[in-house]
């Protein structure tokens, strides 16, 4: 009985035992994982995608899915320089910060006005932002000019780039805004069982459309911190950045059915991705290799959550 | 009075029929006004031009159709095409043998990826979404770590296996014929086999199909492969016909297969669709990118228009959906 409840709770942290798990192998097997320098770095690297994950965790609690941030990371780089050479930074920032909440509008008002359903809309509109990113940057990647933009995402506060300083602000905030206010509570329920909410009184199309704005919102953030990481505007920038946000909320317990699901699960999701990747890179695991993992795992945690979905039913 | 009510009755017919064929009539529609804006569209030339270009990914729609009738998404025949494209080059099928064992490897490849899918995606159509864009991801690894990231390409590639990319029969391209018999053995499949039947029914309602004795896991299990072996045909194909191709190829591509099979009429809910519809999806995608190259647009513009077109196809299907209820 006694063990039972022990594998229960090893089961219910699970992503937590894998965090932990992943660290005292990066430990082992690596030298420099454990350096200042290489701990910067994994911060870093996490940070943007973790914001953007952090916006997912809203729509998939919500009971949808956004397959449109990665091509809106391009779309927010290109107009953030673009605009940064033609007027200042920024006007860069705030058209960038405008631009990706009309896309999250009009991905929420085509899922909860038009009816149509989460994935197409938002792979629709994937095609449709790559091309508009595209055609605004002349299929050109565009260099930066102005150099504080440039040392804004690593800029360090007591030793932490900003970037990461950004993604634990969101972390705490949207955690607190679902667990402790009522509209963020109301996201479980609309996730959850739609049919009853809408019964119940709440006004569950509102709520996810709000739940696309802000993840469009995020992605905005993200995919700004990362322009000034690399200082470039390219139409062809994070490719599979919408693969890893997936993986990072579904690995951190949320589930794909909706209804289920904590930002801090998501934060540790993303660590779980970014421990992982920078352990592949140290040991010396080619991208073409970590193509495939990245595959597996996206395919391993849908089925982990299925199994654990199934459980609850 | 007799006239109007037959005319009544007439009408009532011809809307019905008007309904059943939507993809067709947009695909006239389109036809007549791209015919009337440029001179050049109507000519044999760019007619076999456009019938040629739309039969790789016009194949894998054929396959994906079965898929989307089973009521599940696949959305790794992108990376499952770019694979079997990049077996047929790298085996240097430059005799009889290797070719055929090429082609052979390259087709079982294809099955084996629906077989995978199928399997794991199993009954549960909530994960097929997600579960395929990992799988396309796997392929895509696979793909590059085979190729070493390299330009893969073949000279002198085995007479008959060039002829399925490049060769004419008559005057009609080869792939397009191929994608036709494709077409007509998918549509006899559909509409003629007790699978057939299995497969509207699994889709349509999988709880009421199992009760009514269905194996629903083994019914999609079939059409994942259907829809993977299609791909390497497409593969194939590409292979045959460039004889040369970047290690990415392929990845990204199911888009345009899915736009494809939604403008044809198939439901993205499951149990609805046909390859005739199908059929006519793929020509409209392929005649507007043509009108739009013929037009002088640049690929930035062609991309945004497919974006919105698919967007506005699927709203409109749904809204069509939403009525009929």
């Amino acid at each position: 009985m006694k063990k039972n409840s022990f594998f229960q709770f090893l089961l219910n942290k699970r992503s937590l035992v894998i965090l932990g798990f992943l660290l005292v192998c990066a430990g082992v097997f690596t030298r420099e994982f454990f350096t200042v320098s290489n701990l910067t770095n994994v911060m870093l690297q996490i940070a943007t995608d973790g914001i953007i994950a952090v916006g997912a965790t809203f729509v998939i609690i919500s009971g949808g899915i956004d397959l449109s941030v990665g091509s809106l990371v391009a779309l927010v780089s290109v107009i953030t320089i673009i605009l940064q050479t033609k007027f200042n930074t920024p006007i860069g920032i705030i058209v960038s910060i405008a631009a990706g909440i009309s896309v999250g509008l009009l991905n929420g008002l085509l899922i909860t006005r038009v009816g149509i359903s989460p994935f197409v809309t938002t792979l629709g509109m994937m095609t449709l932002i790559k091309g508009i990113a595209l055609a605004v940057s002349d299929s050109h990647s565009h260099s930066g000019i102005d150099p504080n933009f440039a040392r804004l995402a690593d800029y360090p506060i007591f030793g932490i780039p900003f970037a990461a300083i950004i993604f634990l602000l969101f972390v705490l905030a949207a955690n607190a805004f679902l667990v402790k206010t009522s509209i963020g509570r109301g996201y479980y329920a609309v996730g959850g069982n739609p049919e009853a909410s809408w019964l119940a009184g709440l006004n569950t199309n509102r709520y996810i459309l709000m739940a696309y704005v802000f993840c469009s919102f995020c992605t905005a953030i993200g995919g700004i911190l990362l322009t000034s990481r690399i200082n470039t505007g390219s139409p062809i920038i994070a490719g599979d950045t919408g693969t890893t946000v997936v993986s990072a909320v579904l690995l951190g317990g949320t589930s794909m059915a909706g209804g289920i699901g904590t930002v801090y699960g998501t934060f540790i999701g993303v660590l779980i991705l970014g421990v992982l990747k920078n352990m592949m890179n140290l040991m010396g695991i080619g991208g073409y290799y970590q193509t495939i993992f990245l595959g597996l795992l996206l395919v391993i945690t849908v089925l982990a959550d299925r199994t654990h979905f199934n459980q609850h039913k | 009075m007799d006239i109007t009510s037959r005319k009544k009755s007439g009408s009532g017919k011809v809307t019905l029929i008007l309904k059943e064929n939507v993809p067709w009539i947009m695909l006239l529609v389109f036809s007549a006004f791209f015919a009337i804006l440029f001179p050049q569209f109507l000519t044999f030339r760019n007619i076999t031009n456009v019938l040629r270009n739309s039969a790789m990914i016009g194949t894998i729609a054929i396959g994906m159709t079965f898929a989307m009738i089973a009521g599940t998404f696949d959305l790794s025949v992108g990376s499952t095409m770019g694979l079997a494209a990049i077996i047929t080059i790298k085996m240097q099928p430059q005799t009889g043998g290797t070719a055929l064992a090429a082609v052979v490897i390259a087709l079982i490849m294809g099955a084996m990826v629906g077989l995978i899918n199928g399997l794991v995606v199993g009954r549960y159509r909530i994960n097929s979404i997600i579960t395929t864009i990992g799988i396309e991801y796997v392929i895509l690894g696979i793909t590059l770590v085979y190729s070493k990231g390299q330009h893969v390409w073949v000279e002198d590639m085995y007479k008959p296996l060039e002829f399925v990319g490049k060769g004419k029969l008559g005057t009609f391209p080869f792939p397009i014929i191929i994608f036709l018999v494709a077409a007509a053995i998918g549509q006899l499949l559909l509409s003629k086999t007790r699978f057939g039947c299995q497969l509207y029914a699994t889709g349509g309602n999988p709880i009421a199909a199992e009760l009514s004795g269905i194996n629903i896991g083994k019914v999609r299990v079939i059409a994942y492969m259907i829809s993977g072996f299609t791909a390497a045909v497409a593969g194939i194909m590409i292979a045959a016909r460039t004889q040369n191709l970047d290690p990415s190829f392929g990845f990204g591509q199911e888009t345009d297969v899915l736009t494809c099979v939604l403008l044809g009429g198939v439901s993205l809910y499951g149990g609805k669709g046909s390859i005739f519809g199908t059929l006519a999806g793929v020509l409209i995608l392929y005649i507007v990118s043509n009108a739009m190259t013929l037009s002088g647009a640049s690929y930035e513009l062609q991309l945004i228009c497919k974006g919105l077109i698919f967007l506005i196809t699927v709203a409109a299907s749904v809204s069509w959906q939403k009525k009929g209820k």
